[in-house]
Parts: structure tokens; C-alpha cells; sequence
């Protein structure tokens, strides 16, 4: 809760924006509000944004933790997702249960290779984790490009989009958050990325395998020292990373549409860096800020719709103020900075001595 | 306290303040002209704060400072330099890829841009001030090819040049062999033989005792009181830093009577970066083996080498606790009963930015005492800590802060707490004492003879002679990755060792 000043302080700024740009700032919250929670399904397609937020905040902070910085999560979702879609198109005729566990064991292991790709080479080559997860972004996206202009393109639609896959492979029969919010897209993912979270919550407190690969993250050497293999553990936390990414890809297309569409992420992966950083890695805060991430989200094209001047640009900046404001708090609390009401005031001790 | 119109410096009332905390509270002493003035007291204890006032690098918040009975107050060194003012600084401020003349010529203030930068008469000069002061100088080697001592040399050279009549020394021996110490002390008799006034920051006794007229103690950033050096030995000097009695009791040296081997390192040979390494000795049970050399001289593998010596392309043979060191796992020597006091705490034994108690179990983080039902039992860990914490007197007491908000002697402290917790048959420390104050320098030393005593092997890796001197039964000196010598307790000779570790052959 340390971040929330800074939020209020962020929207505050954001507010201000609004109104020197002629709109009452007030409009602008009221439709904010209404639009992620106004209807049911206004509140579904904000959950179903929150879902895929939360896998990616989570991969995004997984690597973190460990010192590496993944910006590759949007294209390890991208590449797990067209796997899926190509695995369920080439054998569609397994049945039930085994269908779905092997479509999120592919999925699974797709965001794997794309974590594990990364991890090797910055483990046994050297290469910076940024510069190849950001190369893996082009290369997965120019894979599925290939597959559904060439492979799997829907006949019936004019969009780039595959067929939908069968039905076997997708949870919606049996999906009751679904069901209680009706024509929305949220679905049982939302619950597993709840419970993910609170997994990685519990991983990085409560097992020595995840205080390892802090101390990795924390300080390399020492935990060389403490014979804690970082080149092992590099690989480990950007394949976890990858799995983790892999659930945004599994929203989608095994909980939702069960079809990949070419842009059905609205850059989920780069949005997860701002969740994990605005949440300082914690997994717990991650759930918290995936889901003011997709209220502004969410309300961004309404604003575009309904105001003259918030156009879908100008509700980045908005977005951005927040997390502005998020960051500061962060870094007074870090350094020690006292500013006003942002902080907890310290108390002034004079008595104190070396 | 004492205020003498003859003095040359006269600190009166000076106060500092950083943040809430007074690096320095109402310090009034005074420096006389032409004497050797040593400032002593512990890490933190304000020393290096005063003399950054006086020098300018920090003003002070409250107080004055006279110079020959003029009130100054100086806002940065070059202020400082126009009362001729000069300090010789722990990290030097030399450019490396110039030659020792090229650097002393560097710093003349009344250097012309469009001047000729040679100039014959100026060179001279130099060479003259260095030959008054017995300064021994290769003037055209580059000087990052030096060695700290003559590195050092050219440092309070370019003070000298610039006709300094008062020189500060902050921490000058911390970075010099025992040999090279000697050399520096004559020197500075010489300069005060000159007519120089010189200002000696440290914290070892003895270099004050042999050369210092006046002593300054301080504590806790406030002034314990100002003696003539004859007034105080060794011990009192100490419990005045300290505050509180020091014992200086040298362990007893009867031998252990057992004398099973607990690691064994037999003829092991390998190479890393172009190095070529022969590490061959035993460590006895009962036994204290100190390891000297030069810095940078191999013992920086000596640990990672026995913790891991897998990682290693090695020929030879290491026996830890009478295993061969083939057959242990991937998480190494860390399995059997090892303790390791890292040579660097903060770089190598801890994570600074996380809690003192999950420092506590790094390097042990797989021990089935931290769990219970299969996860980690953060409860129980935080008592065992605290009861180390108790044990080990670390203030300030709490295990909640993190790891950096400690200072270095408890940070040292908690690494100790934490390798000694489990009880291990092995000790290796290396430099265990470094940049730790007296307090912990005592519990430190005591631990290690304790462990000694219960027939513990120690191996204790130090660039500090005097550390090695007073505990060790053996000490092999290591240079160029290689063990040279061996000199038993009944024979050590302090110069002897100094020479070995420079590579004299006798």
C-alpha cells in the first residue's frame, strides 16, 4: 500500500492534464468508472485485460527478481499462443480431457522455449537478455504472421485470424465466471492467474529455491559463493518467465476466443513491465496494479469515443501520469525522502550519533 | 580543552552533522607546528570527518577552525592549498597511464595552458625536493606500473612540491607490506625533521606509538582528550577508542595433541586467466594456519577453489574432512562442515539490500533446520538470528534492518554469526578484520581461538602481519599463486615473512 499515494498524486497530475486541456476532470472519472464497471460485461472485459496483466506482470517480475530484465514477455504470450493454435488445427481429433492438458502443456512449453532461448545465451554466451528477448518479440511475431497468412487463415473472415479451434480444447463449456458474467470474455484464467500469484507469492517467501534466485538477482557473487550456480539459475528464472508469459497467450485463445488473431494483445507483455514495476515485484501487489492497469485500459476507447479531446493517445498520458506517480512514491521511500504528505514523516532525532 | 596560542591549528567547538546523525559534536583540540600529530579512534568514529573539515572537502555546521590564529574557513581543498594545507588521500589521486614525473608535474597551479609543460628548471626542482626528502622515485615509469608504496611516494611528493608546511595522511599503511610501512615511517620522521607539521589518520596503535609526538582519540564522533604520546601505551590508547578495558592476551600455543588432517590439498596445480597456481599444505585440527602475501597474489582463489574446486581444471588432489572433493555434489564443500568468513562481506558473503535474518541463512539455505512441513519457517528463523544476534553482541540489535544499514564491524559480526552457527570443522577466514573496529576485532580474534581451541582447523588468509603474527601456529606465505615458505611459530620473524612475501630469496 506504500505505492498509493503516489497513485492518488499520479491521477491527480493526470486530472490536472485533463482539465488544462479543456475537459472537466471529473467527466473523465465518472466515464473511467463507468466503463470498466458500468455493465457486466464492461466489468468481464476489464477482468479478461486484468487475467493476461497478471501472467505478464508476474513473468515480468519473476526475471526481475532474478536481475534480468525481460521485455520479451509479449513475444514468449505471442509465441505460446500460436503454438496452441497450431496444435489444436493439426490434430483435432483428441478428445476431452487429454486435449486440454496437452494444448497447456504445449502452450506451456512454447513459453518456455522462448524464455529458455534468451537464458541460455545470456548464461553460456553472454549475450544481454534485453537485446535477444527484444529480437524474440520480432521473431515470434513474424511466425505467427507466416502461419495464419500461409497456414491457418479463417476462410469465413476477412481479418487475419485462424479457424476456432475445437471445442475440446477450450474451457468454455464448463466455465462458470463466464457464465455469471454473461457475453464477457473473462474466464477461468482469472482464477488460475489469482492463484499463480499467490504460487509465485509463496515460492519466492517460502522456498529455498526461490530465495536462491533472489540472492542471484540480490547479489551474483555472493551467491556463487554460497554455491548457488547463477548461470543455472539465469536459465531457470527467464524459462519460468516464459511459462509465466504463456498464460496471457492461454487467456486468450484457450479461455477466450479460442482463434489467434493477429493483435489480440494490446502489447500485454510491455504493459507488464510498467504492472511489475509499479508494484515493486511483489506478486500479491502485481494482482492490485493489473487491475488498475485495466481499468484505464479499458477505459481508454471509451474516453476516445465519448470526449472531444481524450483521444485513445491522450489517455496514454493519463496512464502514464499514474505511473509517474507510482515511481516517485518509490523512489522516496527508497532514498529516504521527505516530501510533505507523500511520506511517512520520520522523526527528527538530533540526539543521535555515529 | 586546551587552547594554545602557539598552535598552528586550532579546532574550536567544530561540529558536522549528516542527517540526524553528528559525524563530529564539539571538538576543540589543538595541532602544534612542527610535531606528528596522530588522530585515532575506530571506524566511524569522526577521524576522517575533521580532517575532511580542515581540508575543505566538508564545512563544518558549527565551530571554527584558526590557522597560525587566523580564523578561516575553507569551502573547498583549493582554499585549504592556499594555506598550504596538503593531504595525501586511501585512494590515490594519480593518473595511471602518466610517468611519477609526468604526475608530479601535473599538479602546479600556476600551470599556463599555453606554456611549455617540460620545463627544464621545473623538473629540477622536483627532483631536488625529492632528493632533500630521501624520496627514491623511477621518474619515467608509467604508474600504474608501481607498487602502491612508490605509487604513494609520488603522492606526498606532489604535496611537497607544492611547498605544503601541513601534510594529513588519512589511513596511509593499510595499503603497504610491512616492509614498505617501515619505509613510510622514516619518512614521515624525515618530513617532520624538515620542519613539516604532519597529520597521521589510522587506527594501528603501533605506527603511532614509534613515531607520533600527540595523540588525538576520538569516539563516537566526540573527542576522548589530546596526550603527548610518551603519556599512553598501547593498551590505554585502545580502551580509550574502545571506552571500555581491551584485554590484549595472546592466545596460549601448546600444541593440540591431535594432529589429523581436516583438509588436504596435495599438489594442486591449475590455471585461470593465464596464472599458474600450486597450492599444496595441510590444515591440522588445533591448528591456527595463517596464509600471508601480498595482496592479489593467488589467495583471492584459495576460497572458491576449496568451496568448488569442481568448477576448477585441476591436477592434484583436495581432501575436505577426509572426502575426496570429486565426490561432492553440486552444491560443493557447502555440504560438509565448512564455515567461510569472506575476504569481501559485501560483495561475496551477503545480499545488502535484504533483511539481516534472510542474510542468515545464505549459503545454508538448503539446512533442513530452516523448514518445517517443506517450506522455510521464517519464524524460526528470525529466533535462531536473534539468539546469534545476543551471542555476538551486534548493535544494533535488530534483525528486521537491512543487511547495509549495519556497520562494517557488525556486518562483519552477523557474516561470523552466521558461519559459526552450524558448528563447522573447518574455519577459513579470510581477512576477517578488515575495515572493523576494535570491539570486533576482539570477539572476532576470540571466535577463532575458541574454534582453535575445541580442535577446530582455522585457516586464516590476512594481508595484516600483525593479525597473523599473534594467532597463527604456522604461517606459508603465498606469491604469484604459489606457497613459498613455511615458518612455524618458534621461528617467526616478522621481516623475514615481509621479505618472503615480496619475493626476496635469501
Amino acid at each position: 500500500m506504500k505505492s498509493f499515494f503516489g497513485f492518488l498524486f499520479g491521477l491527480a497530475c493526470a486530472l490536472m492534464i485533463i482539465f488544462f486541456a479543456g475537459e472537466n476532470p471529473l467527466h473523465i472519472l465518472e466515464i473511467l468508472v463507468r466503463s470498466s464497471f458500468g455493465s457486466k460485461y464492461d466489468f468481464g472485459l476489464t477482468l479478461f485485460y486484468m487475467t493476461s496483466l497478471i501472467f505478464t506482470g508476474l513473468s515480468v517480475s519473476t526475471a526481475f527478481k532474478s536481475g534480468l530484465f525481460n521485455i520479451g514477455a509479449e513475444g514468449q504470450l505471442n509465441f505460446s499462443a500460436i503454438s496452441m493454435v497450431v496444435f489444436a488445427t493439426t490434430y483435432p481429433g483428441v478428445t476431452f480431457p487429454g486435449s486440454l492438458l496437452l494444448i497447456l502443456l504445449v502452450g506451456i512449453l512454447a513459453g518456455a522455449i522462448w524464455g529458455a532461448i534468451p537464458g541460455l545465451l545470456k548464461a553460456y554466451r553472454g549475450s544481454h537478455e534485453v537485446i535477444v528477448t527484444m529480437m524474440l518479440n520480432f521473431v515470434s511475431a513474424g511466425i505467427s504472421s507466416y502461419f495464419i497468412s500461409h497456414q491457418l487463415q479463417n476462410p469465413d473472415s476477412q481479418n487475419p485470424e485462424s479457424a476456432v479451434i475445437a471445442d475440446a480444447f477450450r474451457t468454455n463449456s464448463f466455465d462458470f465466471l463466464n457464465k455469471l458474467l454473461p457475453e464477457s470474455p473473462v474466464n477461468v484464467f482469472f482464477i488460475v492467474a489469482i492463484l499463480t500469484a499467490i504460487t509465485m507469492y509463496f515460492f519466492f517467501t517460502k522456498s529455498a529455491l526461490g530465495f536462491e534466485m533472489i540472492a542471484v538477482g540480490e547479489n551474483p557473487a555472493a551467491a556463487e559463493r554460497a554455491s548457488i550456480s547463477s548461470k543455472k539459475f539465469v536459465v531457470l528464472s527467464l524459462v519460468l518467465s516464459g511459462v509465466l508469459a504463456s498464460g496471457a497467450g492461454m487467456n486468450e485463445v484457450i479461455g477466450y476466443s479460442g482463434q489467434y488473431k493477429i493483435g489480440f494483445s494490446p502489447e500485454f507483455g510491455f504493459m507488464g513491465i510498467a504492472v511489475a514495476l509499479m508494484s515493486n515485484n511483489h506478486p500479491i501487489g502485481i494482482v492490485a496494479n493489473a487491475f488498475i492497469m485495466s481499468v484505464f485500459h479499458k477505459g481508454a476507447s471509451d474516453l476516445d469515443i465519448e470526449t472531444e479531446t481524450i483521444t485513445k493517445d491522450f489517455s496514454k498520458i493519463i496512464q502514464a501520469m499514474v505511473l509517474f506517480g507510482v515511481g516517485l512514491q518509490y523512489y522516496l521511500n527508497k532514498y529516504g525522502v521527505n516530501i510533505g504528505w507523500l511520506n511517512k514523516r520520520k522523526k527528527f532525532n538530533q540526539s543521535g550519533s555515529v | 580543552m586546551e587552547t594554545n596560542s602557539n598552535a598552528e591549528i586550532q579546532f574550536l567547538n567544530i561540529g558536522k552533522r549528516f542527517g540526524n546523525v553528528w559525524a563530529n559534536r564539539d571538538i576543540s583540540f589543538s595541532i602544534h607546528r612542527n610535531t606528528i600529530h596522530a588522530i585515532i579512534g575506530e571506524n566511524g568514529a569522526g577521524k576522517s570527518t575533521i580532517m575532511k573539515i580542515l581540508f575543505g572537502i566538508y564545512t563544518a555546521d558549527a565551530g571554527a577552525i584558526k590557522v597560525n590564529s587566523e580564523d578561516v574557513r575553507f569551502s573547498s581543498p583549493i582554499d585549504a592549498m592556499k594555506f598550504k594545507i596538503g593531504m595525501v588521500h586511501q585512494h590515490f589521486m594519480l593518473s595511471p597511464a602518466h610517468t611519477a614525473l609526468e604526475n608530479v608535474l601535473l599538479v602546479d597551479p600556476k600551470q599556463n595552458a599555453f606554456e611549455l609543460y617540460f620545463k627544464k628548471e621545473k623538473i629540477e626542482k622536483i627532483k631536488a625536493t625529492a632528493k632533500l626528502y630521501k624520496f627514491d622515485i623511477p621518474w619515467d615509469t608509467p604508474v600504474k606500473d608501481l607498487g602502491v608504496g612508490v605509487q604513494q611516494k609520488i603522492e606526498i611528493l606532489k604535496l611537497l612540491c607544492l611547498d605544503n608546511q601541513i601534510l594529513i595522511f588519512d589511513e596511509p599503511t593499510a595499503v603497504l607490506t610491512p616492509h614498505e610501512i617501515d619505509e613510510l615511517l622514516n619518512q614521515l620522521l624525515e618530513l617532520k625533521k624538515q620542519g613539516k607539521t604532519v597529520i597521521l589518520i589510522t587506527h594501528k596503535l603501533k605506527e603511532v606509538k614509534r613515531i607520533a609526538d600527540t595523540i588525538t582519540i576520538f569516539r563516537k564522533g566526540q573527542l576522548v582528550g589530546t596526550y603527548p604520546a610518551t603519556e599512553l601505551d598501547e593498551k590505554e590508547m585502545a580502551s580509550k577508542m574502545v571506552g571500555k578495558p581491551v584485554s590484549f592476551e595472546k592466545r596460549s600455543f601448546e600444541k593440540y595433541p591431535d594432529p589429523s588432517v581436516v583438509l588436504d590439498l596435495e599438489n594442486v596445480k591449475f590455471t585461470e586467466n593465464n596464472k599458474e597456481y600450486l597450492l599444496n599444505f595441510k590444515l591440522h585440527r588445533g591448528e591456527i594456519l595463517g596464509i600471508a602475501g601480498i595482496e592479489g597474489h593467488g589467495q583471492e582463489k584459495l576460497i572458491p577453489f576449496i568451496l568448488n574446486s569442481k568448477r576448477f581444471n585441476y591436477s592434484g588432489k583436495i581432501t575436505i574432512l577426509d572426502k575426496d572433493a570429486k565426490s561432492l555434489g553440486p552444491y560443493g564443500a557447502r555440504d560438509l562442515a565448512i564455515g567461510v568468513f569472506p575476504e569481501d562481506r559485501l560483495r561475496l558473503g551477503v545480499l545488502p539490500d535484504l533483511k539481516a535474518f534472510q542474510n542468515f541463512i545464505l549459503g545454508y539455505q538448503r539446512k533442513p533446520k530452516w523448514f518445517s512441513k517443506g517450506t522455510l519457517d521464517w519464524k524460526k528463523i528470525k529466533n535462531l538470528t536473534q539468539s546469534m544476534f545476543d551471542k555476538f553482541k551486534v548493535e544494533p540489535n535488530n534483525i528486521n534492518l537491512d543487511f547495509n544499514a549495519f556497520s562494517g564491524g557488525n556486518q562483519q559480526k552477523i557474516v561470523v554469526a552466521r558461519e559459526l552457527f552450524h558448528d563447522p570443522e573447518i574455519i577459513i577466514a579470510a581477512h576477517p578484520t578488515r575495515g572493523v573496529d576494535i570491539g570486533a576485532i576482539e570477539l572476532i580474534h576470540e571466535q577463532l581461538i575458541i574454534a582453535q581451541e575445541k580442535g577446530k582447523g582455522v585457516l586464516l588468509i590476512s594481508s595484516e602481519l600483525d593479525e597473523l603474527l599473534k594467532l597463527s601456529d604456522r604461517i606459508l606465505v603465498i606469491r604469484n599463486g604459489k606457497i613459498i615458505g613455511e615458518h612455524i611459530r618458534s621461528g617467526f620473524s616478522e621481516k623475514e615473512i615481509g621479505r618472503c612475501m615480496l619475493g626476496v630469496v635469501l
